[in-house]
């Protein structure tokens, strides 16, 4: 059982600094519904580790042995069954329950990270869904890694959530309705004994394969850049990505889609990192793939970027703010390259655990709309900037 | 036909039709305006939908109505993005078979913005051959990208009901060949006064609604009613289709609140629910579809060894739960009821939750027997 040791407060947020593991409170006494997240760091993992703990989410899509997702899905106090997504450095675990209900919730989410259902079939199952790599061009872009072998069995399963799933690993955080310590409260009622750690084994060697082609006819090019890690630069990040890609008025939208090559996608998102969060920008097309072009491309997204005024800042702002939660259904962050960060107090909880998890700082995203206020042009045209020229180029051309 | 007669019942004079937070009103061009109060909701939903009466692609314009769609939602003076945007709008449009919708949720300060965005949409078309050309190109790009489960989900329609009921996202090769007049036409009959409904719903006062709603419809092309018609064609069949280990099967339906209707959608929802697959079922005033998409696994095999009347209990908390989650949240619930109110002025969600209730064991093991036998085809 985790044992609390430490209280810190900050501003309408309660980090509880475990001795064991971590948890934060963000109060939103406005909000319906309450968010519950656990981010499991998972630091330098090996790639067959990589290709296990994929596995591992998979069978905990299915539930726990006190709760099966099919049981979960019939309890009416649930408002969004529990996600497992994998990232890089971290597996995130979340749910949303019904007001009032943060200690069902919290049932739930202490079931599933100390009783997954990890067996025979589940782990079959989870691997052959990871055999079949990226199934659109948005995964395979952002995550371009296919597994290759079927050497993922249930004892690599079970190893590494022995070895991951401890409590000094383990960042909790809960959004909502509640009195503040209700949610420490009931994750510390809630949590039960933590898996034991498993003894050494050396194991073989499990393969990759970095795709060179998109899985459809539909192929990419993308961009990434390194993490930012300070607050204010996060949030100028954000307002840099929806400048650049985020709605209709935007750099990629005029230069791309209603230039001289046709495009119905392109986007641009944040997403955790191992220190912070980094920019990603993506252009999806069909046809020939040339780097000439692509050059092109972004010399015009640069020109553009050269034009922003005070305006595109004003709008940017405004998508921000209303993304997380309000009148605009997007936002440019993302937990993985399948799952957005979404709104609410999902999105909330899981915000600030992937902070604390990946930067050791509490940001929230009420913090982080505060902080967009104070951004200037230059600083998003700079961050844009910098993506462009200097981001890391992939290219997977469609098939 | 049914439709015809309600149009010549309902749409040359003006009803207003009330409960204590919903008020749907008839005007004299036809147009349905329709306003709900929902307690508890901070945004207001405006939508317009446009039923295909009289407007539905045929062989030789599949996907012109989505076309008009994207050269709709840039707005007659091209701005609707720039103006909703910068105020932290968003402009949702979508196709169906029969319908085409626009919907912006706001804040109920920001209701005049979304009106003018919507009067400037309906006013005309600003559509040229080059445009057309650049959107047929887009459009094609955005076919190339749609998932295996959508690409098995038209393949079941096209097995379903042959020609007679075309994906809503078209040909490109044929939405090139659009000319700005045959656009322009096809608008003023999509969203003529009897094909017009507009909803606001949400945080709004149902006779403010109302009000907003009529700014909207007033700007709304007329259009001789009586020529518009559903198409008729001939009876369609169960459909299933297999790629990998990913299976769709599909079985036609009538209308929304038939009890067969209801049966088969339940069925569909307690299989979804058991076995993590996805339902696609669109309401309909006739010639619907409701479809299944899961994968060959044990979970699903385990899913039909299920009895009937377990799994009715499945389909009927799930159904429940889905149309529960339509009604409470503006932006879905207007979307819905305005689908709804262009087939029939009586179709209501609640008709439907009331024969979800009723619905018996008899009739849902008939409905599940049919799924379960199209799966083990």
């Amino acid at each position: 059982m985790g044992k609390l040791s430490l209280l810190v407060f900050a501003g309408s947020c309660v980090i509880s600094k475990a001795q064991i593991y971590s948890m934060s409170e963000v109060l939103m006494p406005d909000a319906g519904t309450c968010g519950l997240t656990a981010v499991i760091k998972t630091p330098k993992p090996e790639i067959w580790e990589q290709a296990a703990l994929r596995v591992l989410a998979g069978c905990m899509r299915t539930g726990s042995k006190t709760y099966t997702t099919r049981q979960i899905d019939l309890l009416p106090q649930i408002v969004s069954l529990p996600e497992c997504e994998v990232g890089s450095g971290f597996v995130l675990v979340r749910l949303s329950v019904a007001k009032g209900q943060v200690a069902q919730g919290a049932d739930i989410l202490s079931a599933l990270l100390t009783q997954p259902i990890i067996d025979a079939e589940t782990v079959e199952v989870a691997v052959r869904s990871e055999l079949e790599g990226p199934q659109n061009p948005g995964s395979a872009a952002w995550n371009p890694v296919q597994f290759t072998n079927s050497n993922i069995d249930l004892a690599r399963v079970e190893f590494v959530w022995r070895k991951y799933f401890r409590p000094e690993n383990t960042f909790l955080s809960a959004a909502g309705p509640f009195a503040k310590y209700e949610a420490e409260a009931a994750f510390r009622s809630a949590l039960r004994e933590w898996p034991e750690k498993p003894e050494k084994r050396v194991f073989g060697k499990a393969k990759l394969e970095i795709l060179s082609n998109s899985p459809t006819s539909v192929g990419c090019w993308t961009l990434g850049s390194v993490p930012e890690t300070r607050p204010q630069a996060v949030a100028n990040a954000a307002l840099a990505s929806i400048a650049l890609g985020i709605g209709k008025d935007t750099t990629l939208f005029r230069v791309i889609r209603e230039g001289t090559r046709a495009s119905y996608r392109q986007e641009t998102m944040l997403m955790p990192a191992q220190t912070g969060w980094a920019s990603h920008l993506g252009v999806f097309r069909t046809g020939s793939m040339v780097v000439d072009e692509i050059a092109k491309d972004r010399d015009l997204i640069l020109a553009d970027i050269a034009t922003w005024t005070p305006a595109t800042l004003a709008r940017a702002q405004a998508v921000l703010k209303e993304g997380l939660g309000g009148t605009y259904p997007e936002n440019p962050f993302w937990i993985n390259e399948r799952t957005p960060l979404g709104d609410g107090t999902a999105a909330e909880s899981a915000f600030s655990a992937l902070n604390i998890a990946i930067s050791g700082q509490l940001l929230t995203l009420e913090t982080l709309t505060k902080l967009s206020k104070q951004t200037t042009v230059e600083d998003i045209q700079k961050i844009a900037k910098n993506l462009v020229e200097n981001g890391t180029l992939n290219l997977l051309p469609g098939n | 036909m049914i439709l015809g007669c309600l149009v010549a019942l309902f749409g040359f004079s003006s009803i207003a039709v009330a409960d204590s937070t919903r008020l749907r009103e008839v005007l004299p061009t036809g147009a349905t305006v329709f306003a709900e109060s929902l307690p508890g909701t901070k945004l207001v939903s405006l939508q317009i939908i446009g039923s295909a009466r009289g407007a539905q692609d045929t062989k030789a314009t599949h996907g012109y109505r989505h076309l008009l769609e994207h050269l709709m939602a840039r707005g007659f003076k091209e701005d609707s993005d720039k103006k909703l945007e910068v105020e932290g709008l968003y402009l949702r449009a979508t196709t169906f078979r029969d319908t085409m919708q626009f919907r912006v949720d706001c804040y109920p300060s920001q209701a005049p913005i979304v009106i003018a965005v919507f009067q400037d949409m309906l006013a005309g078309l600003r559509a040229t051959p080059e445009r057309i050309l650049k959107e047929s190109q887009i459009i094609r790009e955005e076919i190339a990208l749609i998932s295996e489960s959508r690409k098995q989900n038209r393949e079941v329609w096209t097995q379903a009901y042959g020609d007679a009921r075309l994906d809503p996202l078209g040909d490109p090769d044929l939405i090139a060949t659009a000319t700005p007049k045959s656009l322009a036409d096809l608008q003023r009959t999509h969203f003529c006064g009897a094909n017009l409904v507009v909803t606001v719903t949400g945080n709004v006062k149902v006779d403010e609604g109302i009000l907003l709603a009529k700014r909207i419809a007033a700007s709304a092309p007329t259009y001789p009613a009586a020529e518009l018609n559903w198409m008729e064609f001939s009876t369609p069949k169960a459909a299933r289709v297999s790629s990998g280990e990913m299976t769709t099967i599909g079985i036609p339906v009538g209308g929304f609140q038939e009890p067969k209707t209801v049966a088969r959608a339940a069925a569909a929802f307690a299989l979804a629910g058991l076995a993590q697959g996805n339902v696609s079922f669109m309401p309909t005033l006739k010639h619907g579809l409701v479809s299944v998409t899961m994968l060959q696994n044990e979970q699903t095999r385990a899913a039909f060894s299920n009895s009937p009347a377990a799994a009715l209990e499945v389909g009927r908390l799930q159904l429940r739960r889905w149309m529960q989650k339509q009604i409470s949240e503006p932006g879905r619930d207007g979307a819905l009821r305005g689908s709804l109110l262009s087939f029939a002025p009586f179709y209501r969600p609640e008709g439907f939750l009331d024969g979800v209730q009723e619905l018996k064991l008899a009739q849902f093991t008939e409905a599940w027997e049919e799924f379960r036998k199209l799966w083990a085809n």
